[in-house]
Order: structure tokens, then sequence, then C-alpha cells
């Protein structure tokens, strides 16, 4: 493992927080501009700290401490038991082997604001601040570290070729990880805060709610590019032993991804729509960039491009359907940018990735038993535990504060204050 | 329906857990995953229809 050329990856992380960031606030309205960039700032923030206080315990790293049980002949590795608080860890470089460990522990705390940010853009315009800070926690601090554990830490996933013969779940850039992990949540979110006021008339029709902001949008898209590439190229290096040409393959496949996913999205919207969507496009591309970091440099280019193709189409109708017939306000497109793209990913590395050892057919298996995973323990986990904390903290903002917008509600001034005319402050309440 | 499709989400996963460790050939390994997904596929169906109809009752 080159520490350096780690560091450097793990460094450009935050990037692809700021471009969610934009993302995030640009495709939600003006009103709830400043609260949604604070609230990204307060994700990202109570993620880090639970993370290293709690969730890094669970999350562990390969050859640590762990909890685990006996079941059908086989040890199934299902939980860290590292010290709290990340202790055992020497920054002061007196134990080479703290130095791979406080590297691990820097990416998945970096990657744990990352999955946090997801859900805010299901939530944009009504979900409360502090419930936001609340939800955060609950990821950074239980769904996120088991998931980490089970795929990067050494756990029951990566054990499958080991336990079972068949071949690990592979997950090199955090598509289930950090994506799709995220976008569950953002799809448990999305049906406790229920739609925005004004956005489905009685009979169910759907009215569109616009972006107030493409151009950061789409500035977010090229920011996430770097961040991403950091991401993918650093989980690369420390959990699957790539080299600097294998991350030169990395920084070339995430490239390659994410513009199949944005030309797809171009594509099918032009046809479908007679011009681009630019907010659907910039949803493909960040499509494209999640389904790739799946992969990493385990496939060739022309698979990356294949497999942001098919994200980006797979984008543009899965926000349709979500929006128009499920019923469920995304206003961002984060389960489907997230969840739906990242489980494509998550079966494409099966289908298209080269592997050194284990058949085609195992690699799909065990893709599919990682998918698995994630819907049917996960989902349910994030689903309940979000429930529960709607209880003692109500998610959703009140009705006036819908209209008011978030901004004047929670932080008590607007993000543009020389802006003040909202088109449906003129509709009879 | 809410509680029975999260239910069924947990018994796709399972039926998924104990094709790895009941069944030794690959291909009944295959056709059990699948058969749990598509479980996990009718747990997520129902907790959309969940959704739908509890929004329906608010309006």
């Amino acid at each position: 493992m080159n520490p350096v050329l780690c560091l450097v990856c793990v460094m450009l992380i935050p990037l692809a927080a700021a471009g969610l960031a934009l993302i995030h606030q640009g495709l939600g309205r003006s009103r709830s501009a400043a609260h949604a960039m604070l609230a990204s700032l307060c994700a990202v923030a109570i993620s880090a700290i639970v993370f290293v206080a709690i969730g890094f315990s669970w999350a562990g790293f390969v050859g640590g401490p762990i909890h685990s049980f006996a079941a059908g002949g086989v040890r199934w590795d299902w939980l860290g038991a590292a010290p709290l608080f990340g202790g055992g860890i020497h920054f002061d470089g007196s134990d080479a082997a703290s130095l791979n460990k406080s590297l691990v522990l820097c990416l998945e705390m970096f990657a744990a604001g990352l999955a946090a940010m997801i859900p805010l853009s299901a939530g944009t315009d009504r979900w409360r601040l502090g419930p936001i800070c609340l939800g955060s926690a609950l990821l950074a601090g239980l769904g996120y570290p088991l998931f980490v554990h089970w795929v990067w830490g050494g756990g029951w996933l990566t054990q499958l070729g080991a336990n079972f013969g068949i071949s690990g779940f592979v997950d090199a850039g955090g598509a289930g990880v950090i994506q799709v992990i995220g976008g569950l949540m953002a799809l448990a979110v999305a049906w406790i805060t229920g739609s925005r006021r004004g956005k489905y008339a009685d009979d169910g029709m759907a009215a569109a709610i616009p972006g107030h902001n493409i151009v950061l949008v789409l500035f977010g898209c090229l920011l996430a590019l770097v961040g991403w590439i950091g991401l993918d190229s650093a989980v690369s290096v420390l959990f699957y032993g790539a080299g600097p040409q294998q991350v030169v393959g990395v920084v070339i496949n995430g490239m390659l991804s994410a513009s199949g996913g944005c030309l797809a999205a171009v594509a099918i919207t032009r046809v479908r729509y007679r011009k681009p969507d630019a907010s659907l496009s910039a949803n493909g591309w960040v499509a494209g960039l999640v389904a790739g970091s799946a992969a990493g440099a385990m496939v060739s280019p022309v698979a990356a491009i294949n497999t942001g193709l098919i994200a980006g189409a797979l984008v543009t109708y899965m926000i349709e359907i979500f929006e128009l017939k499920l019923q469920v306000d995304d206003p961002g497109g984060a389960i489907s940018v997230h969840a739906g793209a990242g489980i494509w990913g998550l079966v494409a590395v099966g289908l298209f990735g080269h592997f050194a050892d284990g058949t085609r057919g195992g690699h799909v298996l065990a893709q599919l038993i990682g998918v698995a995973a994630l819907l049917g323990f996960m989902l349910p986990l994030l689903y309940g535990g979000n429930l529960l904390l709607n209880r003692f903290a109500p998610y959703r903002v009140d009705n006036d504060g819908d209209w008011q917008g978030m901004d004047i509600r929670e932080l008590g001034a607007g993000a543009y204050p020389e802006f003040v005319v909202h088109a449906d402050e003129f509709v009879p309440r | 329906m809410r509680v029975i499709g999260c239910l069924l989400l947990l018994s796709g996963f399972f039926v998924v857990v104990a094709a790895m460790v009941l069944m030794n050939s690959f291909q009944t390994r295959m056709g059990f995953v699948v058969a749990g997904g598509g479980v996990e596929v009718l747990g997520l169906g129902l907790l959309m229809n969940g959704y739908k109809a509890t929004r329906k009752e608010q309006r």
C-alpha cells in the first residue's frame, strides 16, 4: 500500500461532499437554500463525530477484533469490536500498523459524511434540522458501520469465498457501502416526511417544483467528479491493494462512467421531451459516478462506459416512476441516483469485472447476495430506526413552515434576502 | 401493510443466507438467492403500497 498516494486520494473526498451539497441545495427551492447547506454541514459534522466515537469501533478493520457467531458450520463475522474513539491508533508514528488503520479511519469518516448527506436530498424543503442531526447520527453510528464491516472490515460478505467456495462481495468505491446505504436512508426519510405541500393534487397528479439554481447543480457535478475519483482511488488502494497503475484505471473508469451516465440522460430527455433536461442530466452524471464506483479498475473502459450508460438511462426512468407512480417526493432524485444506480453498479461488477480468481457465476452470485443484504436487512433497519426517531423528534416541519420555507422557519433569515417574492405566495391558501 | 413489508424484506434476506448454508450446488444456490430477492421485491412493493395508501387516507 502506498500511503502518500492513499492520503492524497482521501483528502479529495470532501470535494464530493461539497459537490453533493451544491446539487442538493440547487435542486431544492430558494426559500430553503440556506437550510439545505447548513443541513449538509451539520450532517457531515455529526456523522464525523459519531463515526469516530462509536461507528469505527463497529466497522473495525481487517485482522482487528470482531464479534462473531457460529451457524451452519461457518463462523459469521458480523460486527467489529475495535476500541471506541479510535483507541489503539497512534498518530505519532511509533506504530507502523497504525498508519494503515488511521488511513482506514480517515477514509471511512469522510465516507460516513457523504452517506449522511444523501438523504438530505430526499427530505429537502421539509426535514427539520434537529431530526437531520439525529438521522445522521443513526446512519453514522449504526447502519453505515455495520455494512462497512461486512464489506471493508473483513466481515461475512467478503468471506463468502472462503466460507462457501464462491467469491467475496466486491465494492471497490463504496457504491453499496456509501451510496446504496445513503439512498435507502433517503427512501425511509421520503416515506416518513411525506411529500411537500402542493406537490400532489387531490387526484394524485404531481406538480413540477423545479430546482432554484441549476448552475450550482451542474457545478456541483464537476466538483463531485474530483471527490469521487479520490474516493474510488482511496478505497481501491486501501481495501483492494491497488497500486498507482490501477489508480489510473480507476480515474479513467470513473470519468467514463460519469460521461456515459450524463450522455444517456441527455439523449433520453432530448428524445422524450424534445430538449435535454439539465437536472435529469446532472442526475445521470452522478448516477454514472455512483454505478462506476462499484468496480474501480476491475472493469475495462468499455464496460465502464456501458455501466454509466445503463445507470444514466435507468435513473431518468426511475425518477419518473418514483415521482408519478409511487408518489414519493424526492426533490433531488437521491433514491434513484444513489440506491438505484448503486445497486446496478454492484451487479455490473459481477457481470463485467475481470478477476484473478473465481468464476463469473460465483461473482454474480456474491454481488446478488450483497444486494439482498442491503435491501433485506439494511432497509428495514434504517426505516425502523428512522420511524423510532420520528416518534421522539418529528421529522417533518408543520404546514406553515412548508409554505414559509425552511430558511425563515428554522434559521430566521433567507438565503437570498433580496429575492423575497415567491410565485405561490399569490396563490390563496 | 408496512410491518408485513418489512418482515418480507427480512424473510427474503434470510432465504438468501439459508441458501448459502444449506445448498451446495451453484444452480440451487443461485435459484434460492433469486427467490429470496423475489421475496424482498414483494416486501418492497408492500411498503410502497402501504405508503400510497397512507397518503390517500391523509387526503
